[in-house]
């Protein structure tokens, strides 16, 4: 099967309230949307969000590495059947392959383009066979808990945001962390949640090594479950390590682990107890299914991360695959309309109550893109190959 | 601060902030363009078109003391409490007389009955239909009191800028006389599901918050968001 065009959205969807944490303050999602089409008629559409103090890569050079590396891949290739197999990895191996694997500095790895344009392409790929992705990666487990997310900020508004998590029912909660200071408003947000929420921070490498450990010493009693990238990506896994043997929070790695190679490092020095997977970070579904077979040989457990600013594509997509990992212990994702303005999918795939969430039976990933919603958020769109401009 | 004045001092602040938006001024001062007096009228029918609906559905909620009057409020919209036309009667007269060609006013159509769609659609994230239901009120109460005090002047400015008859405004007449009276009945109504369904003060606060976290006018009949309108300014 031929892949006759591809469309590349640069969305820019405004938040219904600003998301702020150590790196960065968004107030609009810049997602980039993909949408491929089968030489006989079938669409898929893919998502990736370019983040350049994760994966090195920005909006304009991932559409970029689309245009030049990835698109022109695709269209050389003609694509089998998608079929269930007891590894999805060997399902998925003929997409993952036709794809060049790479980054320049200052890019470590493409990976928000490659997870665009691999999810579109099985998205498309299963559409036309009339399969749904859940046949590639059955279900492990029925019922779906995503945790709610706290930004940095005030006191006061975190308590704001708590008191409407809770009336939400959610019990697994990420607070955003940039400073010592910031044991205060946990403690505060632990006091409102109650002993029976699950609590964990991110500090999106917002400390040197000694912060880590005088932090993690003082959240300590606020029983945190994970300490997200208390150090950054540039300090490479010994610090991270030193981290982890200093604090009695369990440590999770989430900028420092982009590739194989990453992962590779970070289970040789013991650096971590947790790898935040997240697809677009991470090159799309097999790149995650690939970091997550890693981590189970080395005894590394999961959190299966998000993007802030997201659509439902790539919700869809992170909600079949956290189906499929039943060993992720803590969800995100799916915030639907609880973040963005308008969301794409006809109908929505946010959580609900408690934070749980259905799983998704329709062809592809499950979602009905709507392309009204596309034109009208999309600040550049580019047409390739199908007639258009290459 | 009382729930009822809580609740009244959010409804003039998204009044305000609505009609001191650019768009609304450009409107009133007769300087935007047709097409835009158009995408009002739109949003308007497509916001408004279903409202027998969602009053069916705050009347299955509503406290027994309250329950006629909603009833009454749901009846009239339909043009069966005795002589009145049916609101959306009003809205597709409205659209007719601004020249909206069928196929026009047939979209504005579907797309509220998608609305409806996907309201039915969305995962509920309240643990009860008592929350969904006082945030549903809260929003509904909020434009019969804002179409109390303003409805009006979107009247004049529709006459004046976009020269629809006195006939083709019906509908803005109509909620600008009644709804005085409405907005008072619905602020006894917000306040009397809340002690019926015993909502405390504090998870009311963080609905009503939840509920008006962007501005529902704004929101309903431009597609803006608060955070798009920063964006514009």
């Amino acid at each position: 099967m031929r892949i006759r065009s591809c469309t590349i959205y640069a969305l820019e969807i405004p938040f219904v309230e600003a998301f702020a944490h150590h790196a960065k303050r968004r107030r609009a999602s810049d997602s980039i949307v993909v949408r491929l089409e089968t030489s006989d008629g079938a669409a898929g559409y893919g998502e990736g969000l370019a983040r350049a103090y994760v994966t090195g890569e920005t909006v304009e050079s991932s559409i970029a590495h689309i245009r030049e590396r990835l698109w022109p891949a695709v269209r050389r290739n003609d694509y089998a059947d998608l079929k269930a197999a007891s590894d999805p990895l060997f399902s998925l191996a003929h997409v993952q392959d036709s794809l060049p694997f790479e980054g320049r500095y200052p890019v470590t790895a493409f990976n928000a383009a490659r997870s665009a344009i691999e999810i579109a392409l099985v998205d498309a790929l299963l559409r036309r066979q009339n399969l749904s992705l859940s046949e590639l990666l059955p279900p492990r487990r029925t019922s779906l808990t995503y945790s709610g997310v706290i930004s940095s900020g005030s006191i006061e508004g975190s308590l704001r945001r708590a008191k409407q998590l809770r009336l939400f029912g959610l019990r697994d909660v990420k607070i955003k962390i940039k400073s010592i200071g910031d044991v205060e408003r946990i403690a505060a947000v632990r006091e409102l949640m109650g002993e029976s929420a699950r609590l964990r921070v991110d500090a999106n490498g917002a400390f040197d090594t000694r912060g880590a450990l005088e932090m993690a010493r003082r959240l300590s009693p606020l029983h945190i479950d994970a300490f997200e990238q208390p150090v950054s990506r540039g300090d490479g896994a010994s610090a991270l390590r030193e981290v982890r043997e200093g604090s009695k929070i369990p440590i999770m790695a989430d900028e420092s682990l982009v590739t194989a190679q990453d992962a590779q490092g970070l289970v040789e020095a013991g650096a971590v107890d947790y790898f935040n997977l997240r697809l677009s970070k991470c090159g799309g579904i097999t790149g995650t299914l690939r970091l997550a077979q890693m981590a189970r040989e080395a005894g590394v457990r999961l959190q299966l991360g998000s993007q802030v600013g997201e659509t439902a594509i790539l919700s869809a997509a992170g909600r079949h695959v956290a189906a499929y990992l039943d060993d992720a212990e803590f969800l995100e994702g799916s915030y639907g309309t609880l973040l963005l303005a308008e969301d794409v999918s006809r109908d929505p795939v946010q959580f609900g109550h408690g934070g749980r969430a259905a799983m998704l039976r329709g062809p592809g990933l499950g979602v009905q893109v709507r392309e009204d919603v596309l034109r009208k958020y999309a600040r550049e769109t580019i047409k390739l190959g199908g007639g258009g401009h290459d | 601060m009382s729930l009822r004045s809580r609740i009244e001092s959010e409804y003039l602040r998204q009044t305000e902030e609505f009609t001191s938006s650019a768009i609304f001024q450009a409107m009133e001062r007769g300087e935007a363009a047709r097409a835009e007096y158009d995408l009002f009228i739109e949003g308007v029918c497509r916001s408004h078109l279903k409202s027998p609906h969602i009053l069916a559905f705050l009347f299955a909620l509503a406290s027994p003391k309250r329950a006629e009057e909603i009833k009454h409020n749901m009846l009239e919209e339909l043009g069966l409490d005795g002589g009145g036309v049916a609101h959306p009667s009003l809205l597709f007269e409205l659209m007719e007389a601004a020249g909206f060609d069928e196929g026009r006013r047939a979209c504005v159509e579907r797309e509220a009955q998608e609305e409806l769609r996907r309201i039915a659609a969305q995962p509920v994230l309240y643990a009860t239909l008592k929350e969904l239901g006082f945030s549903v009120l809260m929003e509904t109460v909020a434009f019969e009191w804002m179409l109390s005090r303003v409805a009006s002047r979107i009247a004049h400015f529709l006459r004046d800028h976009r020269q629809l008859s006195a006939s083709a405004l019906e509908w803005f007449y109509h909620h600008s006389e009644v709804d005085l009276r409405h907005a008072e009945e619905g602020l006894d109504a917000v306040e009397d599901y809340a002690r019926f369904y015993e909502i405390d003060a504090q998870d009311a606060e963080t609905i009503l918050e939840v509920t008006f976290r962007e501005n529902v006018f704004l929101k309903r009949y431009f597609s803006l968001n608060t955070l798009t309108r920063e964006a514009l300014a």
